[in-house]
């Protein structure tokens, strides 16, 4: 009914009047996101300005000389830089360990918490404390678990006879080791929960179909369950990137970078050159860099979640 | 006959195995990951001797609250309440600007995918990106340590955040309601507000919590714009951690103080969580 008085109208409505009925239309859409667009125009664009011309000067600011245009000098010199191959490095590894255990221990807790019991909703919303707590408290928080004398850890650990590591202050392995156990404390369970939603998701014909053939339970589990569940871990890969990539805090907290520059990420680097060395040009060219990789997978997030059927699952 | 029970009764009896063992796990993953979060609430009850002892104080000796009090006598009022400021002005003024941008551009999507897509990739750029350059911006205009360049600043990932979050509610709402309306006489704008607004109500109270946490929990933004004047939660911590002789039991109290926004949203909104954390791409 209603269906057809709506189009009933806009066939009736003459040219003209169909003109300002959409010229309204766009008026009203443009100006409700105008305040939101000139926000975001004026924090991003302009700083995204201000880089792209200052990764191609050389512009440091402890040294009185003014900036100076240097062409492409800033980025040949990061491509020779040992410290930006490290920082490199180390958040490549941060992000594949990372993916990698975060995967599979989420997958692990979404399998335990798959069949609906009564407490489940507690859990659920329990194990999700470590993703909102803020940064800062986390990290101050592990540096207390972490202590290679006094923490709870260390503790443990020596109990059961497994060697007491120094954990953050000894070197580069256990540096990273400590990072990467802070971020998958505080991630795992949303890995988990995400992995859930995509289980919940798969329908139950599938296993009524595989019970009819006879298939095994592990089987079962390689064959049907994991090839669906795969879109949730394109997602969660994708997301882990950008999330890893992105970190800040809890380095920043825990390890600083240290011992030396060890476990310095790209982020941390990038701070410390623009803000600490105030390298402004190199820094500047360092984030060139980070925006190019960040606007390809912004792009793969957009056609994978528009294209795949995650969305309207769970 | 006898053989079948035998078989059915192998059967629960392994049932009962496997129940027990997820139990178990269930149990495990919940210390694994709560067992933290504990530590710090009891550190705030701790004397500064419990933090040096071993084998670790795993219980307080006693539930004082001096920690508390000292922690708040320093510095730690100050940031709570530029904390509480900050998060409550940025949340405000987050929804104001988000809600109409969001429903613009799940309904009328002006500039196409390009709007949508600029503002996806702000979401994804490291903020120390962005903090650079707007920190030698922020400092020609003189507005370093200002509580203005706060509300401002934070909407680098609360606007391109909450747009994107909100969007997917709005995109709920079937479009004959709202012509329905249109051709009972109702404005454009008044079906927003009468009728879009009411209905995606639950995606614009978890929008509006999401932008309260991430002002509440922010530190990258805060220790670049923030100093004297304006000191949040998450910079005073990060001082108290700078300093020699960590006064451990202080700052564990402060930092539980900074840590109930967060858990009481974990706890009251977990079925939400997902949905944001996944920008919409996962509805839990």
């Amino acid at each position: 009914m209603k269906q057809t008085k709506i189009a009933k109208e806009k066939v009736e409505l003459p040219a003209q009047v169909r003109n300002v009925y959409w010229d309204k239309k766009k008026q009203l859409a443009f100006g409700m996101i105008a305040p939101a667009f000139l926000i975001l125009l004026f924090l991003a664009i302009g700083p995204m300005f201000f880089m792209f011309v200052n990764a191609f000067r050389t512009w440091k600011l402890a040294v009185p000389a003014p900036p100076r245009f240097s062409g492409f000098k800033n980025f040949l010199n990061l491509f020779q830089d040992i410290r930006f191959g490290n920082a490199f490095t180390n958040t490549v590894i941060l992000m594949v360990s990372g993916i990698v255990i975060q995967s599979l221990l989420g997958l692990g807790i979404a399998l335990l918490l798959r069949k609906p019991f009564k407490l489940r909703p507690v859990v659920m919303a329990l194990i999700l404390i470590p993703v909102l707590i803020a940064p800062v408290v986390t990290g101050l928080n592990w540096k207390l678990i972490l202590n290679d004398i006094f923490g709870p850890l260390n503790f443990v650990l020596g109990g059961l006879g497994l060697g007491e590591p120094l954990w953050i202050s000894s070197n580069r392995f256990w540096g990273l080791l400590s990072i990467l156990i802070v971020d998958t404390w505080q991630w795992t369970p949303f890995v988990a929960l995400v992995l859930l939603a995509g289980l919940e998701g798969i329908p139950h014909q599938v296993y009524e179909a595989a019970d009819v053939d006879g298939a095994k339970p592990i089987m079962v589990f390689f064959r049907v369950t994991l090839p669906l569940l795969r879109p949730m871990f394109v997602l969660i890969v994708l997301l882990r990137t950008i999330f890893i990539f992105k970190m800040f805090d809890p380095v920043m907290i825990l390890t600083q970078g240290g011992p030396g520059t060890a476990t310095e990420t790209l982020s941390l680097l990038t701070y410390n050159t623009g803000l600490k060395y105030l390298d402004i040009g190199y820094a500047m060219a360092m984030g060139v860099l980070q925006i190019i990789f960040m606007i390809i997978l912004a792009n793969i997030f957009l056609k994978f979640t528009t294209s795949s059927k995650i969305s309207t699952q769970g | 006959m006898r053989q079948d029970q035998l078989r059915a009764g192998e059967k629960a009896g392994t049932k009962v195995i496997f129940s027990i063992v997820r139990w178990i796990l269930i149990v495990l993953v919940l210390l694994v990951f709560l067992f933290p979060v504990y530590w710090i609430i009891s550190g705030s009850f701790k004397a500064l001797g419990e933090f040096y002892q071993r084998p670790p104080s795993i219980v307080p000796k006693h539930l004082m609250l001096d920690n508390f009090k000292n922690a708040l006598s320093v510095r730690g009022t100050k940031g709570l309440i530029d904390s509480a400021i900050i998060s409550v002005t940025v949340t405000i003024i987050t929804m104001i600007i988000s809600v109409p941008a969001s429903y613009s551009i799940a309904r009328y999507s002006p500039g196409g995918q390009h709007i949508s897509f600029f503002i996806l990739s702000i979401l994804f750029l490291p903020p120390v990106i962005g903090v650079i350059p707007l920190f030698f911006i922020f400092k020609n205009l003189k507005l370093l340590d200002t509580y203005f360049v706060f509300f401002l600043s934070y909407m680098f990932f609360n606007l391109p955040f909450c747009i994107w979050i909100m969007k997917g509610f709005f995109e709920d709402i079937p479009v004959e309601l709202e012509q329905a309306a249109m051709v009972d006489g109702h404005s454009r704008f008044k079906v927003f507000f009468k009728i879009a607004i009411p209905l995606a109500r639950a995606g614009i109270a978890v929008a509006s919590l999401f932008a309260f946490i991430f002002a509440w929990n922010e530190l990258m933004f805060a220790s670049i714009f923030g100093r004297n004047n304006v000191q949040t939660l998450p910079l005073a911590l990060q001082d108290y951690i700078g300093s020699t002789g960590v006064a451990w039991g202080e700052l564990s109290a402060l930092a539980t103080i900074a840590a109930i926004p967060g858990i009481l949203l974990a706890v009251f909104m977990q079925r939400y969580i997902v949905r944001g954390l996944t920008f919409g791409a996962v509805k839990g």
